[in-house]
């Protein structure tokens, strides 16, 4: 392959904006030549560095992310059996095209729940949002909830099925989340170890 | 770019004079040394906690002797939020949802040999944390279904002095670090809460009354799941069972209770911070559940978990 080529595919999925195939370039190229993982490993340093976490670059999820690709069980195969194409660039683009029936309800945002976080999307690269930390979602002091909630159709193999529109969760279904989320992380402050960072989860959630 | 240079260097020349074996049982000595210094060392200090949407510093005071140890927890800003608890048992609260029905030791401790099974564990090198030099470990998963961990140690107790999560596009998810702690026994006087914290209410726990026991037909691979518990929130309400998975590292719980008739839901995806909860809407024969996932899992996970409550659903039918 041509290197020019992949470094671009790099330097797009270090700036989020690789597509698909980019990132089976990288990863591909990345399980065949460990200088690959070398460069991606060092863009990740030089990147962390600029934010000030020394170490954050050296966490390489690659190897992990590709068995994954590859071992990823077919969940929505029975809907795809109708179409022939088997090329795991259309199996992946179905997945997406399942995910794509997700609904957005945002109520109270710091983190839209978008199809870079759905289920089985394997792509490094689709959220373009710093997530952490998020100085203005935090500066709102006065919202009450900063769960971001998306109702779904939950149609098996309903792949094609546009955006809908946007559907809020019943006011007892959130009060419901938001109890469920107080109890997971008290619990887990409980009973864990390392013990503070789950109790500081739990404080986080309670001081909404 | 000239840091970075340095820094490869560095752990080039690392590399010549370690092997990755020796690496390997460095970072489970680690870790056990970390669940040790929890109930061995007495400190006390001030922490941050951040995540998407918020920032929070939080003072504790940690006293460890003769096989009790106590814990203060106050959130430093905004609502004096605060906890003391005593082995682990919560004494009080100042706001607290649920009770302490959980028992702890039903939990099963992290083992390093059942850890790397499902995770790599890596020293990175070390620094420098809340003014006291620290090793970094990073605790990388296997597969797509957990996340990262760098847990910052401190060198001479062993202590977790700070912890990043991050997914598998490398984005941080939480931040937890201290700014700074002082390894020294702590007063009593120190430890009693304040007019704020309440002594924990009674839960209503009921056993008699079963919920519908409903479990997820898939696992991620290592998660094992812990107690049934079931209880009602208040006494008109149906009861809520729930069942707290792990692996170690990484915890999710499954809350399933009936949908009465004011209980309006669908199937819904909601994101805290690091923290996703997945609903599920079942039909079984005996009425209508609900099924939630949540844990500081990836999406993408949860939503196996709880599309795979389908599949139990039709077995049983």
């Amino acid at each position: 392959m041509r290197n020019e080529v992949l470094q671009e595919s790099l330097s797009a999925l270090m700036d989020n904006e690789a597509d698909e195939l980019e990132v089976r370039r990288v990863l591909q190229a990345a399980e065949q030549d460990p200088t690959v993982r070398g460069t991606w490993e060092r863009y990740q340093i030089a990147r962390s560095v600029l934010h000030k976490e020394h170490w954050q670059g050296s966490v390489d999820l690659s190897a992990g992310i590709a068995a994954a690709l590859r071992d990823e069980p077919q969940l929505q195969v029975a809907a795809e059996s109708a179409a022939p194409l088997k090329s795991g660039l259309w199996r992946n683009m179905s997945r997406v095209a399942v995910a794509a029936s997700v609904t957005m309800a945002v109520l109270v945002g710091v983190r839209m729940v978008n199809q870079g976080d759905v289920p089985a999307q394997p792509t490094l690269a689709v959220e373009n949002t710093v997530e952490v930390p998020s100085f203005a979602a935090a500066g709102g002091m006065s919202t009450r909830s900063g769960a971001v909630l998306a109702g779904y159709s939950q149609q098996p193999g309903v792949g094609a099925e546009p955006l809908a529109a946007a559907k809020a969760p019943s006011a007892w279904h959130e009060q419901r989340i938001g109890r469920y989320l107080r109890e997971h992380a008290e619990n887990s402050a409980q009973s864990s170890s390392p013990q503070l960072v789950p109790y500081a989860r739990a404080a986080s959630i309670e001081g909404r | 770019m000239v840091i970075s240079k340095r820094s490869l260097g560095c752990c080039c020349v690392a590399a010549l004079f370690v092997s990755p074996a020796v690496l390997a049982n460095d970072a489970a000595d680690l870790l056990q040394r970390m669940a040790q210094a929890t109930e061995q060392v007495s400190y006390k200090g001030a922490f941050v906690y951040e995540r998407s949407g918020s920032f929070s510093t939080h003072q504790v005071w940690h006293q460890a002797d003769s096989k009790v140890v106590t814990e203060r927890l106050l959130q430093a800003d905004g609502e004096p939020h605060e906890w003391v608890r005593r082995n682990g048992d919560v004494q009080c609260a100042s706001s607290y949802s649920a009770g302490p029905v959980w028992d702890p030791a039903a939990q099963p401790a992290m083992s390093p040999e059942r850890l790397e099974q499902w995770y790599s564990l890596e020293t990175l090198g070390t620094t420098r944390v809340a003014d006291r030099p620290a090793t970094v470990l990073a605790v990388k998963p296997r597969d797509n279904y957990r996340y990262a961990y760098e847990l910052y140690l401190d060198n001479e107790t062993g202590l977790l002095l700070k912890s990043l999560l991050i997914n598998e596009r490398s984005t941080l998810l939480e931040r937890f670090r201290f700014t700074n702690i002082a390894v020294t026994d702590v007063a009593d006087a120190e430890l009693a809460p304040g007019a704020g914290c309440l002594q924990v209410g009674v839960t209503l726990k009921d056993d008699a009354s079963k919920a519908e026991s409903i479990e997820p037909s898939w696992l991620p691979p290592g998660f094992s799941g812990g107690e049934e518990d079931v209880r009602a929130y208040s006494v008109d309400e149906s009861p809520v069972s729930s069942r707290v998975y792990t692996d170690g590292m990484a915890r999710f719980t499954v809350f399933v209770e009936p949908l009465g008739e004011e209980g309006l839901a669908d199937d819904l995806r909601a994101q805290l911070g690091p923290t996703v909860a997945v609903s599920r809407k079942l039909s079984l024969n005996n009425g209508v559940f609900l099924a939630t996932v949540v844990g500081e899992i990836p999406p993408a996970a949860a939503e196996r978990i709880a599309a795979s409550f389908d599949q139990s659903v039709e077995a049983q039918q």
